[in-house]
């Protein structure tokens, strides 16, 4: 009665899919600020400097926004201790729960930027590599999002202290990130790979160790 | 597999008699320290005297530092050897290292002041002692997030660990950062060219931030296993009441 | 005869309280434990010790004759645990739920379905489900899963005549086929098959 990768990975995008408020409410956050970030500045020359590193600070923030509920429902309703005893491999459930994160959340996001690109006065000739390296930072931050998240599952105060967790690691995706689409050579683009495939096995073993001990406390 | 690492009675032993000593050997070196780096060391060319701040914010960074990397081994002994003396001079260190960063970025901002005009400033230094404070502020905040603390500090140990890791990236990101908008003042805030006579009031000064790092560190860990102690006393005076009652 | 799922020394200590201690059950194929206690004397703790998500502070389980080593993959394979929680999706309907957790084909999860008497839902949203039907589909899904070893924390709570007695027939099956039950119950019921009791006898502090 094995549980399938594509069937477990499946069943947590129809549930994000049913339930779109989380990703409504990260959409609407970066399409309301895009707007007001313009209003509020007296000098509309300057938008274009600061263009990329908003679009990028916002996205990143809008994403951050569902970390703390990344385990939350499930660890709650029992769904997390029934697939890990099914068993599932708990190292397995984080991975599904950080790729279905950047897919339902992250991808959105990304979908979204040239209408966004468009409000802050981006280049369109920037539009691809923005993508690009969008999607690789945002990658990035679900396998942060989702080793903060299995940290703090079960703590007080979840909000404050994700927010906490996560911002030293965002530091270097958004220093790179910035930079990808503005620089000559495609090294910042490598230092993003580099650093998901840094992430994603320290991330994922990480998770299923704090998330067994959640479980087993 | 258990390795007997510290055991909580030898430290509690060792630790009543060598916390005297160190408050005393840290009372004097900081007495010493201060009063060579104020009085006796000279003014900068440059700087003035507002360089003297230099003699307590380049020791807190260096031991900011420290604490750090005493943190993430302590984390990485708890997680592999489950020792919980680990976990206390972790958290001890995290407490210490709290300070040092905090010092560290008050100073540093005092000092941007007479020589930039200004309370903050980018440079690589600073922002990535931002950095670590928000480090610190979370390995504590796990800390002390959950009501179960075996589960708490093996949650911060996880966060150690990862630090490890990260603050090694963040350092090298955020000085890839500062090259990038360095154009023509380089603005920094590592010591000046060390002459001999800047070079021993700052050495004594780390000597004493030594000292009360190793002083602090004792009295933390003591008092933790004091309390410890302390509960599980009240716990079995519990149960023997209810024993003799029933 | 060996046992073929037996505890020695059970014991559960929580945030330095003594919950339960020097616990003892031996099980053979087709028998049934009723775990019984009043509120917050350690079932669950037990249920949960048993079924390898804690570990006894003392003591070990076996299975088989071999000692289960937690946490183990193993154990979990040949394990069914129903905790208070019911581990249900609102937007999901009951057949999604059923074909998840259980790979058979679509005719037996409809037959499961109808003989717990969720035909007409099968196509709805679990959030518009009755708590009875919800704990129904909770034992839908128990029937389906084909391990060896149920541990059940009061499966029976919120059910009607008929579906009680629905699931007391599928428990039968169960023993009868050679699985082994452990139940957290207040209220114990007779089955035709050996059964034992224990008993949390929920004081704090008793000696160890």
């Amino acid at each position: 009665m094995k549980l399938s990768f594509c069937a477990h990975l499946h069943q947590e995008l129809s549930l994000s899919w049913r339930n779109k408020s989380s990703v409504l409410l990260q959409c609407t956050f970066l399409v309301l600020a895009s707007f007001l970030f313009p209003l509020g500045l007296s000098d509309l020359s300057t938008l274009e400097t600061l263009a990329v590193p908003i679009l990028y600070v916002l996205a990143l923030m809008a994403f951050s926004n569902s970390f703390p509920q990344i385990f939350q429902k499930d660890f709650e309703d029992g769904t997390l201790t029934q697939l890990y005893l099914h068993p599932v491999s708990i190292h397995r459930i984080a991975l599904i729960k950080a790729l279905a994160l950047w897919i339902s959340h992250g991808l959105i996001l990304v979908a979204i930027a040239p209408f966004l690109a468009m409000l802050l006065k981006i280049p369109m000739d920037l539009l691809p590599l923005i993508i690009l390296s969008l999607s690789l930072s945002l990658l990035a931050a679900a396998l942060i999002g989702t080793l903060a998240a299995s940290l703090t599952l079960g703590s007080k105060n979840k909000f404050f202290l994700t927010s906490v967790l996560v911002f030293p690691l965002f530091v270097p995706l958004i220093i790179f990130g910035t930079h990808a689409p503005l620089s000559e050579t495609w090294s910042p683009f490598l230092m993003l790979l580099g650093l998901f495939l840094l992430y994603l096995p320290i991330s994922i073993w990480l998770s299923g160790f704090a998330l067994r001990e959640a479980l087993t406390q | 597999m258990k390795l007997n690492f510290f055991s909580p009675t030898v430290f509690l032993r060792w630790s009543k008699n060598l916390i005297p000593v160190g408050l005393i050997v840290t009372t004097v070196l900081l007495g010493i320290g201060l009063y060579w780096s104020l009085f006796l060391s000279p003014d900068d060319y440059q700087q003035g005297s507002a360089v003297k701040i230099m003699y307590v914010h380049v020791p807190a960074a260096w031991f900011s530092l420290a604490a750090y990397a005493v943190l993430s081994t302590m984390s990485a002994l708890h997680l592999i050897f489950r020792a919980p003396m680990a976990s206390l001079l972790g958290k001890a260190s995290a407490i210490t290292g709290t300070a040092f960063t905090a010092v560290c970025l008050i100073t540093g901002s005092l000092w941007g002041k007479p020589m930039w005009g200004a309370y903050w400033v980018w440079d690589a230094r600073l922002t990535s002692m931002a950095i670590l404070f928000f480090f610190y502020v979370g390995y504590l905040g796990l800390y002390y997030g959950f009501d179960n603390r075996e589960h708490a500090s093996k949650m911060a140990s996880i966060l150690g660990l990862v630090g490890a890791f990260n603050l090694p990236i963040v350092k090298w990101s955020v000085e890839f950062w500062s090259t990038l908008h360095q154009k023509t003042s380089f603005m920094s805030l590592s010591a000046p060219s060390i002459h001999s006579s800047m070079l021993t009031p700052l050495l004594l000064m780390a000597a004493a931030f030594a000292s009360y790092y190793g002083t602090l560190l004792l009295i933390l860990v003591r008092r933790d296993l004091l309390k410890q102690k302390h509960q599980r006393q009240i716990q079995t005076d519990i149960l023997n009441h209810i024993r003799e009652a029933a | 005869m060996t046992p073929f799922f037996s505890g020695q020394n059970i014991s559960c200590i929580r945030s330095g309280n003594n919950v339960f201690s020097s616990k003892d059950f031996s099980l053979n194929k087709g028998e049934l434990l009723f775990v019984t206690g009043p509120n917050g004397s350690g079932k669950s703790s037990f249920l949960q010790i048993l079924s390898g998500l804690s570990t006894s502070n003392q003591g070990h389980l076996h299975w088989n004759g071999l000692k289960i080593k937690t946490p183990s993959q193993n154990h979990f394979q040949r394990l069914h645990y129903l905790g208070h929680d019911r581990a249900l999706k609102d937007d999901l309907t009951p057949f999604e739920t059923l074909c998840f957790w259980s790979n058979m084909p679509a005719s037996m999860i409809s037959d499961t379905l109808e003989l717990f008497g969720l035909n007409n839902h099968k196509y709805r949203p679990i959030k518009c489900l009755s708590h009875g039907q919800k704990q129904r589909l909770t034992l839908a899904r128990l029937h389906l899963s084909e391990k060896p070893l149920w541990i059940l924390d009061e499966p029976t709570t919120g059910l009607d005549e008929p579906s009680f007695h629905t699931f007391v027939n599928a428990l039968n099956i169960h023993l009868q086929k050679g699985g082994l039950a452990v139940i957290a119950t207040h209220a114990p019921f007779q089955v035709p098959f050996p059964t034992q009791v224990i008993s949390m006898t929920g004081t704090i502090g008793k000696t160890l």
